[in-house]
């Protein structure tokens, strides 16, 4: 849902790029006190991996196609800072180098994919990982993260939506409910693809999402040890 | 020992994802030619909303949007100096790959340049 140039307000552009830019800021200025080699190394192999699977559009059906998002993805893996650098960096190369979503549109495209979609679901995702003890199971883990994958590109598409109908492409009610719709059906592809990578990044890096379920399992080991 | 093993470990899966990053630009050119989700709600109802705004913000809409190829190297994802389509697509993915370890690479270097002099415990990693 990359929006190219000259379809929002000036408005709406600029106060997305605000915030989007803030939230660079804020995020780079806390990642440059924890950083560390390994964790960006991974990074840049995952973002050039969710860059490239944004190539492969599939159908979804009423003659349209949808693609993988993959900002919960970044946010899950790499958590919040990190998360949301490498999305913001996919977006600027995309609208730079592939006139996918425009330059003047990038802000809001930011914060559609970024912020709607990434740190939003991600929120959700880390307060009932911390809350709710079913979801700090590896598979109730795994569950939790597509359903969020699901939410995440649902709110970018309302988001995306929203802004389309107040800067006047169409009346909100009807982009709305045209959008919204026809993401419903990308967000369960979305759903299911972050369901299979989530479960083939923990076979071959375990340590990337240990932290949502292993202690928690292993708490959980030793008193049925001690039961015993 | 298990610092070894780890870090081993950490290089490969880096290789692993990057091999999943090629694999999906290889599969990129049988990606569907549908219009994608904003587009197809822009088709549906864009046409009435545009022309009832202003037809400044048209014109100058309709310029961006005929210019957009000069503009961009890979614009919609093909390489302009290759002619068949799939490879064009998978040259573009796999630049756009490059670019984005670039960045990362960059980022890094920059981070451990900022990080290394304000590190007090920048020794202990020699003793861990």
């Amino acid at each position: 849902m990359h929006i190219p140039d000259g379809l929002l307000s000036n408005n709406i552009n600029i106060a997305s790029a605000a915030v989007s830019g803030g939230l660079f800021y804020y995020f780079n200025n806390r990642l440059a006190k924890t950083i560390d080699d390994a964790g960006l190394n991974i990074a840049g192999a995952l973002t050039a991996f969710v860059f490239a699977a944004q190539m492969i559009n599939f159908p979804v059906g009423f003659g349209a196609s949808g693609h993988f998002l993959g900002a919960s993805l970044l946010m899950i893996a790499l958590g919040a800072p990190l998360g949301f650098i490498s999305m913001s960096v996919i977006l600027v190369i995309q609208s730079l180098f592939f006139a996918d979503g425009g330059i003047t549109a990038l802000g809001s495209n930011i914060f559609n994919m970024g912020v709607m979609g990434g740190l939003a679901p991600y929120f959700i995702f880390i307060n009932l990982n911390g809350a709710v003890s079913a979801f700090k199971t590896r598979a109730g883990f795994s569950i939790l993260a597509a359903a969020c994958a699901w939410l995440s590109v649902f709110l970018a598409s309302l988001s995306c939506g929203l802004q389309l109908g107040f800067s006047g492409v169409a009346g909100v009610k009807t982009i709305l409910s045209t959008i919204v719709f026809i993401h419903c059906f990308i967000a369960c592809a979305e759903a299911a693809i972050v369901f299979v990578l989530l479960n083939f990044l923990t076979a071959v890096r375990p340590g990337l999402f240990e932290k949502y379920y292993k202690s928690y399992e292993d708490k959980t080991a030793e008193t049925a040890a001690v039961n015993q | 020992m298990n610092f070894v093993i780890k870090s081993a470990f950490i290089k490969n899966s880096f290789y692993i994802i990057l091999a999943a990053a090629f694999a999906a630009v290889m599969l990129s050119p049988m990606a569907s030619q549908n219009p994608d989700g904003l587009d197809w709600t822009i088709e549906k109802h864009a046409s009435a909303g545009l022309e009832s705004s202003s037809t400044a913000a048209n014109e100058k809409n309709s310029a961006e949007e005929t210019g957009e190829s000069n503009y961009f190297i890979f614009s919609d994802y093909k390489t302009p100096f290759i002619k068949n389509e799939s490879v064009s697509t998978i040259f573009s993915g796999l630049a756009g790959i490059m670019l984005i370890l670039a960045f990362f690479k960059f980022y890094s270097a920059a981070a451990r340049k900022n990080a290394a002099p304000s590190r007090p415990e920048a020794g202990d990693n020699l003793c861990r």
